[in-house]
């Protein structure tokens, strides 16, 4: 009997968890016009164009603030390193202003939170 | 009531086994953890303070997907060792040397060699060996420095559902080696009843246990590198990598 309780308990802890993990990361849909990538549970979003890069945060649809990152992006373009620091541009925008991103390149966002911990996004610019 | 007895007594039974464990079952692999991808040192589901052995640590390295070394370290994030990048890791390997232990007829184990307790029944070096692939490689992952036994995969096609074959090939001091044990699923069958053995050419075929960690792990006891002090060594190479889950 009390065991049937315990196997009916787990069932429903199944039922419950599984919906949660089918929506657990949010929309991958860029919301700028940007090539996105997800690491882990963080998407980001990169925006290049004249003025520089921006890139956007946001974890399960909402917009995680920049402030709380520094972060870094290196460009490999034809066999050349560049990088440049991502400043926070309010809200969830970081920005590298005057960095040309080159057509065909990769580009490597490292994020880095308050305790140190270090999550990257690599995107490849058409 | 006899059900919360009989939990509580397979846990307590669980955890005296897990205080038994001989030293030299232990290994070190690399798994993620709150994002970063972390050091573990343990057996089965037994997560131990890898921070405090990472003295022993002698060697960490990270690959991007040509196999060329990315700057890598480990940097301790409170009670875990993760991996430190300037750049994404395609593979990271790392190398410990857990010394010298001697067992003397009580059954303790002292971590000194053979010259200092003479009175031991066995004297081991004891060196344990991790590589991670954080991504399916696109060529053949290479032979590591410093790393006397290692598990690579045959080929590049590592299958992306559980339950499908996988071949490796176990290398000891750079050649394929035969007689090497390699068990497929080290932290949820801990005490796998029958692990694979390689064959002459070094190779074996192994189910991928897990749709999601696989940490496999190949051993084997070969020459003492130093007689007097140690019998033999011991040798522990994990190789892990992850199949992912369904689309969400």
């Amino acid at each position: 009997m009390k065991t049937d309780l315990f196997r009916t308990g787990l069932a429903a802890i199944a039922l419950i968890a599984t919906p949660a993990a089918l929506y657990a990361h949010g929309s991958m849909k860029p919301q700028h016009g940007g090539l996105v990538q997800m690491t882990g549970e963080t998407m980001f979003e990169l925006v290049t164009g004249p003025k520089g890069v921006d890139v956007y945060l946001s974890e399960e649809d909402e917009p995680v603030p920049a402030a709380g990152y520094t972060a870094k992006l290196t460009q490999t373009a034809a066999g050349k390193k560049t990088e440049a620091p991502l400043k926070a541009a309010g809200g969830n925008k970081l920005s590298a202003p005057g960095f040309k991103a080159a057509k065909g390149a990769k580009i490597v966002v490292a994020l880095i939170d308050k305790s140190g911990a270090k999550t990257f996004a690599t995107f490849q610019t058409k | 009531m006899k059900l919360t007895r009989l939990i509580t007594a397979t846990l307590c039974t669980g955890t005296l086994l897990a205080a038994a464990a001989p030293l030299s079952a232990h290994g070190i692999w690399f798994a993620q953890r709150a994002r970063q991808l972390a050091l573990i040192y343990g057996v089965g589901a037994d997560d131990l303070d890898a921070v405090k052995r990472l003295p022993l640590i002698k060697a960490v390295t990270g690959y991007d997907a040509d196999w060329t070394a990315v700057n890598t370290s480990l940097r301790t994030a409170g009670v875990i060792p993760v991996v430190d990048s300037d750049e994404p890791v395609a593979a990271v390997a790392a190398i410990m040397d857990y010394g010298l232990w001697s067992k003397t007829p009580d059954g303790e184990w002292h971590n000194k060699g053979r010259d200092e307790v003479p009175n031991a029944t066995l004297a081991e070096h004891n060196w344990k060996y991790a590589v991670h692939l954080n991504q399916m490689p696109t060529s053949q992952v290479p032979l590591f420095d410093g790393h006397t036994l290692q598990l690579v995969p045959v080929g590049t096609a590592i299958p992306q559902k559980a339950g499908e074959p996988i071949k490796v090939r176990a290398y000891y001091q750079g050649k394929p080696m035969a007689g090497v044990t390699v068990m497929s699923d080290y932290v949820n069958d801990p005490d796998e009843a029958a692990p694979a053995k390689t064959a002459a050419d070094g190779t074996a075929t192994i189910k991928v246990r897990n749709q999601g960690i696989n940490v496999l792990m190949a051993i084997y006891v070969g020459a003492s590198d130093n007689k007097a002090k140690a019998d033999h060594s011991e040798y522990r190479a994990s190789l892990s990598f992850v199949l992912p889950h369904a689309p969400e």
